[in-house]
Order: structure tokens, then C-alpha cells, then sequence
């Protein structure tokens, strides 16, 4: 017999509330909580959702464009934390920025896998379609960046370095992809990505030590 | 892939590495000190560079936590509060504090059996779920039950539980509540108390799922979006006195 329903009960979730943004090194709470995924406590696995599944839900969307996929890449970041915890090193960085790193990651992987072709399709078409003006370019991906600290930061950087950081970042496309779109060498991209990156550090780092 | 490995690293900080340069530059970095600190410092930036993504995003399924927890091989909990050493109870007694005294002293036994609770996807006419319901209270071994006014003893609400677990409710007959609150419903299964779900601020006829040896169901006024541990009397419990 086929059972259904009027109206779905929502499933309890913990509430997804944004955690606050940590630009220092993780709070003593957020390590409270990654020692607490480390002892297995499962607790600790509902609460890093509560904290961080927003956050990490948002970075994957931000780059596969797709709820169902965005939720199968947050679904699979928190069962990796959960299984192997030990992955999260706190002297590297904030536990809600590994998670998110990790969401990003995962979300590339799966933007240029198979299951995601039809899309890469159209974004690739989009991409060589718009690729006739790098100024087109630039404006469509800064406008898919929504924090104006983000967009402060990448404009001081030099438009040949912005653009190829923001193409391969936010819009998920490997350095080959980035080349391909604007017409220049590989290692030409992938050396002003790291100028554009080794600037980002210096500024960003000043931001951080102006915090403390 | 190119000669020069730190562009690699700084490349591969942001993901935008192939499959196979990527691999490469993976070994590299676990095999060099330097090359690795390089890293590490380019993905603190890309983690700074990450909150540059849109808020203005579709919500996620309300389901994506059951997917989780199923996923993660967890007994279904109805979550606490962030870990601390020092206070961290039992799940059964944090779940619902208000609730423990009213069914009595309950067992702190292990619980063997792994509960899911979850939903059912698809939907129909009120008159098609009302005549499932009445269909599934005639199902050998179901439950039917009214869920009481711990106060005032009238009932609140109506459910029948099918041995399979396919639970329906008729919450119609307990007050509407403001936009922003909610009821929530909580099963008791051994000596475990686990949320089932949202009902809404005003509830129908609806469709649920639980598994395990049903010992109690509530019923609870939340705010909206439920909670993971209610701090509010139930205003509707059924208990098995079995």
C-alpha cells in the first residue's frame, strides 16, 4: 500500500544559523567541537551542522548553481568529518573555513565529473560566449561575489590576475579552462594566479593582524 | 604540467588543478616542508576568498540532516547542545527535560535498536490521507491512540502507527498557533525521546514514519523551525502502559 501525505512533517533539522566569521585562528569552541568529533561523539556532528551547514551549504551552491547537488556535496563533507575527523589540522586554519574549503573542493570535482556535464556544457558555451570580452568576463563573475570584503580585496589586485583567481575560484574552471577562455598560456595563468593569491595573503593577513 | 611547482601550489590552493596535475602536486606538497607551508598559507586564503559566495541562496532541504545522520551511520538523536565534556547528558534526558518527569523515571538503558525517523515524500488529497489512516487503524497490530492534554486530560490529537511504522496524525483539533511557532511532534522509542518532526502552526491530517518499539508519542509548541532539545511541557502525550 502506498502511503502519502497531505503535508510533509518537516523533518527536525538543527537549526541552520550562520556561524560568525572567524578571520583569526578557530575559537576555543570550534576546537571544543572538532575534539569532540575526534572522540566520536555524535552530538558533536549535529552541532558542527548547526554551526557550519549554512556556510558550507552556500559554497557549494555558490558553485555547482543546483540545490540537489549542493546538498549531496554538504551531506558528504559532514559524513568525511565525521568519519575521519583527524583531516582537520586547527593550526592550519578555522574549522568552519575547512569544512567550506572542502565543500568548494568537492563542489569542482563534481561540477567536471559526468554527472555534471550537462552543466559544465552550458557554462563552458557561456564562458566561450563571454570570453569575447574579458571586461564581460570580469563583471559576470564579480557579480556572483556577494561580500563587498571579497570584492575589496580582489580589486586591489591587477585585472590580469583578478580575473583568472575569480574565473577559476568562483566559477569553478580548472587554470586550462581559464587559458582556454582568455586566450593565453597555461603557465602565463597559473603564474599570475599566484601573484594574485601571494597579494591576497599580504592583504588579507594585514586585515587579520588589524583584528587582533 | 608546468615547471613551476609553485604556480602548481598556489593553482592547486584554489582547486583549479586537473585530476591528474592535481595528484602530482599532492605528492609534492606531502614530501617538502616548504612547498607545503606554501600551501597551507594559499588555502587560508582561498578560505578567506570562500565567504565571498552568494547569501542569497535556496534553502536546503529541511530532510538534509536525516541524510546526514543516515549517511553517518548515526542512532537518530535528537541532537544537544555544543559538546562540553562537563555537561554533556545523556540523550534521553536532554532531548526533553520537561517531559521526563511527566512519564515517570525512565531506564537509562543502552538502546540496541537504530531508529530513523523520516518522512513520506509524496502527497494527497486530505480525504485520500484520512481514509489511509482509517484503513491502517483496521491493519492487524496497529496502534490508534489519542494523544492527551496532560492538564486537562480531553484529547489533542488522534494517531494511528502501522507495525511497519507508517504513522498518521490528526492534529485538527489543537489550537492555531502565531506564524512564527510551530508544533513538533517526539517519539518515545525504548528510553530514547527523538524528534519526528514539524507539524506546523496549523495542523491537519499528516503523514509520518518512525521505527522502533513505540513507548510514547508528544506533542510540543516550539518556535518555528522546531528545536533540538524542548524545554516546554508537552500539550499532548500518549504513553504505552503496557
Amino acid at each position: 500500500m502506498t502511503l502519502t501525505a497531505t503535508r510533509q512533517i518537516e523533518a527536525t533539522a538543527p537549526v541552520l544559523t550562520p556561524s560568525a566569521t572567524h578571520r583569526i585562528s578557530e575559537s576555543s569552541e570550534d576546537r571544543d567541537l572538532w575534539e569532540a568529533l575526534l572522540n566520536q561523539r555524535e552530538e558533536a556532528l549535529s552541532e558542527a551542522y548547526r554551526r557550519f551547514g549554512q556556510k558550507v551549504y552556500r559554497t557549494a551552491f555558490g558553485v555547482l548553481r543546483r540545490s540537489e547537488l549542493a546538498e549531496d556535496v554538504v551531506q558528504e563533507v559532514f559524513v568525511r568529518i565525521w568519519q575521519r575527523p583527524e583531516r582537520f589540522d586547527p593550526s592550519r586554519g578555522s574549522f568552519g573555513g575547512f569544512l567550506q574549503l572542502d565543500a568548494h573542493g568537492r563542489s569542482v570535482d563534481l561540477l567536471r565529473s559526468e554527472r555534471a556535464r550537462a552543466d559544465r556544457e552550458i557554462r563552458e558555451q557561456q564562458l566561450s560566449a563571454s570570453s569575447n570580452s574579458p571586461m564581460s568576463l570580469e563583471e559576470e563573475v564579480m557579480k556572483r561575489i556577494s561580500s563587498e570584503r571579497i570584492r575589496d580585496a580582489l580589486e586591489t589586485l591587477e585585472a590580469d590576475e583578478r580575473l583568472p583567481i575569480a574565473l577559476a575560484f568562483f566559477q569553478g574552471h580548472s587554470y586550462r579552462r581559464v587559458a582556454e577562455a582568455l586566450d593565453l598560456p597555461e603557465g602565463t595563468v597559473k603564474s599570475r594566479i599566484r601573484r594574485g593569491m601571494s597579494r591576497l595573503k599580504e592583504l588579507l593577513g594585514e586585515e587579520a593582524l588589524a583584528l587582533t | 604540467m608546468s615547471n613551476n611547482l609553485d604556480d602548481s601550489v598556489a593553482v592547486h590552493a584554489l582547486n583549479a588543478l586537473p585530476e591528474d596535475e592535481s595528484a602530482l602536486v599532492s605528492v609534492a606538497i606531502g614530501f617538502d616542508d616548504e612547498l607545503n607551508d606554501e600551501y597551507e598559507s594559499f588555502r587560508r586564503v582561498a578560505a578567506e576568498l570562500v565567504e565571498g559566495f552568494s547569501d542569497v541562496v535556496p534553502a536546503a532541504s529541511p530532510q538534509l540532516w536525516d541524510r546526514i545522520e543516515l549517511a553517518a551511520g548515526l542512532e537518530s538523536s535528537p541532537g544537544l547542545p555544543p559538546a562540553d565534556a562537563a555537561r554533556v547528558e545523556t540523550p534521553e534526558r536532554t532531548a526533553w527535560r520537561r517531559l521526563t518527569p511527566i512519564i515517570g523515571s525512565v531506564a537509562a538503558v543502552a538502546v540496541a535498536i537504530s531508529l530513523t525517523a523520516g518522512l513520506l515524500a509524496n502527497r494527497s488529497e486530505p480525504d485520500g490521507l484520512e481514509a489511509l489512516a482509517l484503513a491502517s487503524a483496521e491493519l492487524p497490530g496497529s496502534l490508534n491512540v489519542g494523544l492527551l492534554d496532560p492538564t486537562a486530560g480531553t484529547t489533542v490529537a488522534e494517531v494511528v502507527v502501522t507495525t511497519d511504522g507508517e504513522g498518521f496524525i490528526d492534529g485538527s483539533a489543537l489550537p492555531t498557533l502565531a506564524e512564527n511557532r510551530t508544533y513538533q511532534l517526539w517519539a518515545i522509542v525504548g528510553d530514547r525521546v527523538i524528534s519526528v518532526g514539524l507539524m506546523g502552526n496549523r495542523p491537519e491530517f499528516t503523514a509520518f514514519r518512525v521505527e522502533g518499539q513505540l513507548a510514547g508519542l508528544a506533542i510540543s509548541e516550539e518556535v518555528l523551525g522546531g528545536v533540538v532539545v524542548s524545554e516546554q511541557d508537552p500539550v499532548g502525550v500518549w504513553l504505552d502502559q503496557a
